[in-house]
C-alpha cells in the first residue's frame, strides 16, 4: 500500500459527485451528529420546522379558513376549548386555532423581513467597519451603530412609526431600521480577527484585491455567527412585531396576526383566557423555537465544541 | 525494588466521531528513582497523552483500554480528587510547554510562589509558613532556577518577564513541593535557541545537584540528547524502541528512529542529503495492522503486516519493536 | 571575496527600516538592513524572535510598507509602486508562510487555495485552471484527489506543500519562505526541504529563506545574514561563516545547537 502522501498521481476519470464532496459530506454527517446528541437543539428544530410548515401551508391545514378573514358567527362567541374548537373562539365567534395557524405567516414573514434587512445592512457595514485601515470610516460606522443602540430599539420603532403612521408595512419598516446595529458589531469584531489571518495575507500576496479578499475569505469566516444570531434574532423579531401589534401600532384586526389578537383579547381577561393564551402561546413557541436553534447551531458551529 | 512508575501493557481510547482513536497501545515503561527518561516522538504519536495520562489529566472521555499505570506501586486510576492533590504538584511536578498557561497573569511571581509553597506545607501536614518565611523560600526557589535579583522578580507579574524566565518561575513552582517526579512537556520548544540551550542547563544542573527523577517528552531529539539518560522512541501510539539514549542516538536499531535520525539536519560535520521517513503518520482511527509502522518501512515484509513485533533486544537495556532489527 | 564582476541582483534593498507603534513607544523593529540577491541564490535570514526577520520578510514583498529604505526588483526600483503595478509584479514574487494550518482558509478546498492565484490574477480559468492545479498538485508530490478536501484533513506537511502548489502557481521568480518549516514535525521537515531544493533546481528559483533553525539553513542555503534586533550582524556564504564566525552573538547561537551522539 502506497502511502497517500506519495502515491501516484494517476489520470483517472472526474471523480463522481460523492467523491468530490466527500468531505462535505462527512461535515455534514458530523454536524447531524452533534445536533441530534442535544435535545434542546432538536426541540428547537421541531418547533421552528412546524411553525415553518403551519407558515407555508396554513389555509389550507385550518380547520375553518373563513374565520380567518373576520366572519361573524355570533351563534359561536366565546367557546371553550372543545373537539370542535381546540382553542376556543373569539369575541366575533371565529375559531382561534385558525387565526393563530393562518397568523403564523405574518408573524414568520415580519420576523424574515426584520431580520433579513437588517442583516443586510449590518453585516457589509460591519464588514466595511472592520476590514477598513481609515480610522475615520471604522470610527463613523461604530459610532453610528452605538448611537442606535444607545436608544431601545423598540423606543425607537415606535418613534418611527408613530411618524410614517400605524400599519403592518410601516411596522416592518421601523423594525428593520432598527436591527441593524446588532450585526455590525458582531460582524466588525469578527473581521478584524479575520483580517490578520495568514490567508488574508496570502491572498494579497497573490495580488488579490479588497472585494476578492472580503468575498472569499472574511465573509465565509464570519458566516457562522451571523447565522447563529439571525435564528436568535427570528424569535425575537417575532416579538417585537407582535408587541407593535398588540400597542395597535402594527398589524390592525381583524388580520390575524398575534400580537394583535392578543390585544384585542386582553379586554376578555381573565374568564376568556383562552383568546390571550392562544396567540401568546404560539409566540411564546416560536420564540422559544428559533432561540432553541440558534443555541443548538452555535454549539454545532463552533469549532471548539466537544465532540468531534 | 519495585519502580517510582510502572505503565504495564497500556492501552487508551478516545472516542471521535469515526469512531474510537486507539492513541495507546500497549506501552511498558519503567522508571527508577533518580532516571532520567526521554519520551520522543513525533506529533500524533501520543507522547502528550501518555504524560497527561501520568498525571490524571488525560483527554476527556478517553476510555482505558487495558493496562495500568503504577505510581509508587498504587494504580493511578483508582486515585480519588483527593489523593491527586497530594500528588499532582506536589509528589509530581510538571513544566509545559507555554508557561504563560500556567501562570496566573493577574498575581505576582511571589504571590504564586507563596501560595504554591504554603500548598505543599498543608499537604504535607505542617502549619503555614508565615509570610515572611514563604518569601524567603520563594526567592531561594528563583535564585535556584537562576534567576538573578529573585528578590526583585518576586514582585514581577508574568507578562513583565519573558519566555526564559517564565520557564524558569515555572520550573521553581515545580520544585517548590520537592516532587519525587518531574514530567517536562516539551519545556523547551516555545523558546529561542539561545534561551532552550541555558534552560536545558538549568534543568541538567538540577537533575546532577538534587538528584531529581524526570519523564521529558519532546520532538527535539537534541533537547532529550541533553538532558536524558535513558529514551523512549513513540511512533504511533507504540513504543518502538527502548535503550539509553547515547546508545539509541548512536545506534539506533528501529528502522523508525533510524529515519527520524537521518531526517535531522546537523550543525556541523559534512552536509547530508536528508534522507527522512517517506509517507505520513497512519490514522489512529484505522491503524495498520501488525507493525503500525511497516506501510513506512524499507525493510517492511508480509510479517510485519500480519504480526505485531515485541519488544526485544540482544542486551535487555536496549530494546526494540521491530522484526528485522539487526541485532548484532 | 572574490572580485568578479557583480551580476545585477534579482532582489536588493538599501536602508530598510520599519518603525512600528505600540502602546504610544516606537520599535523599530528593522533598522537599516541591507540586503542583495543574485538570481539562483539562497539566502538565509537567521535570528531569535524580536530579530525583525519575519517583518524584513514581508517589507521586501511589500506586504507591510516599509518606513524607510529602497527595496529593488530585477533591477528595478519597486518601493513607490502603486497598487496596480504592485499587484501585477506579485506573479513574480511569491511567500510561504511559518504556520501552514492558519495560512490556508478553512472554508475553501485545496484546489481552491491553489486556483487563487491564478484566478485573481486572471492568468487561467475552466479547463486550463484545472489543469494548471493538478500540475502543481503533481508539483509538490500531493494527490490530485486532494483539489476536493479541505485543509482540516490534511496533515501539517500537507498543508504546508499546498501552500507551496500556492505559492508557484504564478511561476514566480522569487520565494520568501517564512520559516517554513518549523512548525512540522523533523522528518515532514526532511520531505518539504527535499521539495523545496527539488524545485529550486527545476525551476532555478530565489529563495529567501527566513528561520531560526540555523542547522536547517546551513542545508539549504548559500549565504546567511544572522539579525539581532533589527540589525544585521554578520552575514556570510554559509560554510565559511558556521566554520568561523566573526561575532559572539554567531558564536552563541551555534554553540546553543545541541549536538547528537555520533556512532
Amino acid at each position: 500500500m502506497a502511502p497517500p502522501d506519495l502515491a501516484p498521481a494517476l489520470a483517472e476519470a472526474p471523480p463522481s459527485f460523492r467523491v468530490r464532496h466527500a468531505s462535505t459530506i462527512r461535515q455534514w454527517r458530523l454536524y447531524a451528529h452533534l445536533f441530534r446528541r442535544s435535545f434542546s437543539s432538536m426541540l428547537g428544530l421541531a418547533l421552528v420546522v412546524l411553525f415553518l410548515v403551519l407558515a407555508a401551508f396554513g389555509p389550507w391545514l385550518a380547520p375553518y379558513p373563513g374565520d380567518t378573514a373576520g366572519a361573524v358567527k355570533l351563534s359561536q362567541r366565546l367557546l371553550p376549548p372543545s373537539l370542535a374548537h381546540p382553542f376556543g373562539t373569539d369575541e366575533m365567534g371565529a375559531d382561534l386555532l385558525s387565526r393563530v395557524i393562518v397568523g403564523t405567516r405574518i408573524s414568520l414573514w415580519i420576523g424574515l423581513i426584520i431580520t433579513g434587512v437588517g442583516a443586510g445592512i449590518g453585516v457589509p457595514l460591519g464588514i466595511v467597519a472592520g476590514y477598513t485601515r481609515s480610522r475615520l470610516l471604522r470610527g463613523a460606522i461604530m459610532r453610528l451603530t452605538d448611537l442606535f443602540l444607545a436608544v431601545p430599539g423598540l423606543a425607537l420603532a415606535l418613534a418611527i412609526v408613530a411618524a410614517l403612521g400605524p400599519g403592518i408595512a410601516n411596522c416592518i419598516a421601523a423594525l428593520a431600521l432598527v436591527w441593524w446595529p446588532g450585526y455590525v458589531r458582531l460582524v466588525a469584531a469578527k473581521t478584524l480577527s479575520v483580517k490578520e489571518e495568514l490567508f488574508v495575507e496570502a491572498s494579497r500576496a497573490a495580488g488579490a484585491r479588497t472585494p476578492w479578499i472580503l468575498w472569499h475569505h472574511i465573509l465565509p469566516n464570519c458566516l457562522s455567527p451571523i447565522i447563529v444570531k439571525l435564528s436568535m434574532d427570528m424569535g425575537l423579531a417575532v416579538l417585537a412585531a407582535a408587541s407593535l401589534g398588540f400597542i395597535g401600532l402594527g398589524a390592525k384586526p381583524p388580520d390575524p396576526e398575534w400580537g394583535a389578537m392578543i390585544s384585542v383579547a386582553r379586554s376578555y381577561m381573565p374568564d376568556w383566557w383562552w383568546y390571550s393564551a392562544c396567540p401568546g402561546l404560539a409566540i411564546f413557541l416560536t420564540v422559544l423555537g428559533f432561540n432553541l436553534l440558534g443555541d443548538g447551531l452555535r454549539d454545532i458551529l463552533d469549532p471548539k465544541s466537544a465532540g468531534r | 525494588m519495585s519502580a517510582l512508575l510502572a505503565i504495564e501493557d497500556y492501552h487508551l481510547a478516545i472516542p471521535t466521531f469515526d469512531g474510537p482513536a486507539r492513541v495507546l497501545n500497549g506501552i511498558d515503561l519503567a522508571l527508577e528513582e533518580g532516571e532520567t527518561l526521554g519520551i520522543v516522538g513525533e506529533s500524533g504519536c501520543g507522547k502528550t497523552v501518555l504524560a497527561r495520562t501520568i498525571l490524571g489529566i488525560g483527554p476527556d472521555r478517553a476510555e482505558r483500554k487495558q493496562g495500568r499505570i503504577l505510581f509508587e506501586g498504587r494504580d493511578v486510576a483508582d486515585l480519588s480528587a483527593r489523593d491527586w492533590r497530594g500528588i499532582r504538584g506536589v509528589k509530581i511536578a510538571m513544566i509545559f510547554q507555554d508557561p504563560m498557561t500556567y501562570l496566573n497573569p493577574l498575581f505576582t511571581i511571589g504571590r504564586q510562589l507563596g501560595d504554591a509553597i504554603a500548598a505543599h506545607a498543608r499537604a504535607e501536614g505542617q502549619a503555614r509558613p508565615g509570610r515572611a518565611a514563604r518569601r524567603v523560600r520563594a526567592a531561594t526557589l528563583l535564585d535556584q532556577v537562576g534567576l538573578r535579583e529573585p528578590e526583585r522578580v518576586l514582585d514581577y507579574y508574568p507578562h513583565q518577564l519573558s519566555g526564559g524566565m517564565r520557564q524558569r518561575v515555572l520550573i521553581a513552582l515545580a520544585l517548590s513541593g520537592k516532587p519525587r517526579l518531574l514530567i517536562a512537556d516539551e519545556p523547551t520548544t516555545a523558546l529561542d535557541v539561545t534561551v532552550q540551550a541555558q534552560v536545558l542547563r538549568l534543568l541538567r544542573d538540577l537533575v546532577e545537584t538534587l538528584g531529581l527523577t524526570v519523564v521529558m517528552i519532546s520532538h527535539d531529539v537534541g533537547a532529550i540528547a541533553a538532558l536524558t539518560g535513558r529514551v523512549a522512541v513513540m511512533y504511533a501510539g507504540n513504543v518502538v524502541e527502548e535503550g539509553p539514549t547515547a546508545r539509541v542516538l548512536a545506534r539506533p536499531l528501529h528502522p523508525y528512529t533510524q529515519g527520524l535520525l537521518a531526517a535531522l539536519p546537523e550543525i556541523d560535520g559534512a552536509i547530508r542529503r536528508l534522507s527522512g521517513v517517506p509517507g505520513t503518520i497512519p490514522s489512529l482511527i484505522d491503524p495498520p495492522p501488525g507493525c503500525r509502522f511497516h506501510p513506512r518501512c524499507p525493510r517492511a515484509t508480509a510479517l510485519c503486516a500480519a504480526e505485531r513485533p515485541a519488544m526485544r533486544g540482544a542486551d535487555p537495556a536496549h530494546r526494540v519493536a521491530c522484526h528485522h532489527a539487526d541485532l548484532a | 571575496m572574490p572580485t568578479s564582476p557583480e551580476p545585477i541582483p534579482l532582489l536588493s534593498a538599501t536602508g530598510l527600516v520599519k518603525v512600528f507603534h505600540a502602546g504610544g513607544r516606537a520599535v523599530r523593529a528593522v533598522d537599516g538592513v541591507d540586503l542583495s540577491l543574485a538570481a539562483g541564490e539562497v539566502l538565509g535570514v537567521v535570528g531569535e524572535s524580536g530579530s525583525g526577520k519575519s517583518t524584513l520578510a514581508r517589507l521586501v514583498l511589500r506586504l507591510t510598507e516599509p518606513s524607510a529604505g529602497r527595496i529593488a526588483f530585477d533591477g528595478r526600483d519597486i518601493t513607490a509602486l502603486d497598487g496596480e503595478a504592485m499587484r501585477r509584479l506579485r506573479r513574480d514574487m511569491q511567500i510561504v508562510f511559518q504556520n501552514p494550518h492558519s495560512a490556508l482558509n478553512g472554508r475553501r478546498t485545496v484546489g481552491e487555495a491553489v486556483a487563487e492565484p491564478l484566478r485573481v490574477q486572471g492568468v487561467a480559468r475552466g479547463a486550463a485552471l484545472d489543469a494548471r492545479v493538478d500540475r502543481l498538485l503533481d508539483q509538490v508530490s500531493l494527490p490530485r484527489a486532494f483539489r476536493h478536501r479541505y485543509p482540516h484533513e490534511l496533515s501539517g506537511g500537507q498543508k504546508q506543500r499546498v501552500c507551496i502548489a500556492r505559492a508557484l502557481a504564478l511561476e514566480p521568480r522569487f520565494l520568501v519562505l517564512d520559516e517554513p518549516t518549523s512548525a512540522l514535525d523533523v522528518s515532514v521537515q526532511a520531505q518539504i526541504l527535499d521539495v523545496l531544493g527539488e524545485l529550486r533546481r527545476e525551476l532555478s528559483l530565489t529563495y529567501l529563506f527566513i528561520s531560526h533553525n540555523l542547522a536547517v539553513v546551513r542545508y539549504l542555503c548559500d549565504r546567511v545574514m544572522v539579525m539581532r534586533e533589527g540589525r544585521v550582524v554578520e552575514q556570510g556564504p554559509v560554510a565559511a561563516l558556521f566554520a568561523a564566525p566573526a561575532e559572539a552573538y554567531t558564536r552563541t547561537l551555534l554553540d546553543s545547537v545541541p549536538r547528537l551522539p555520533r556512532p
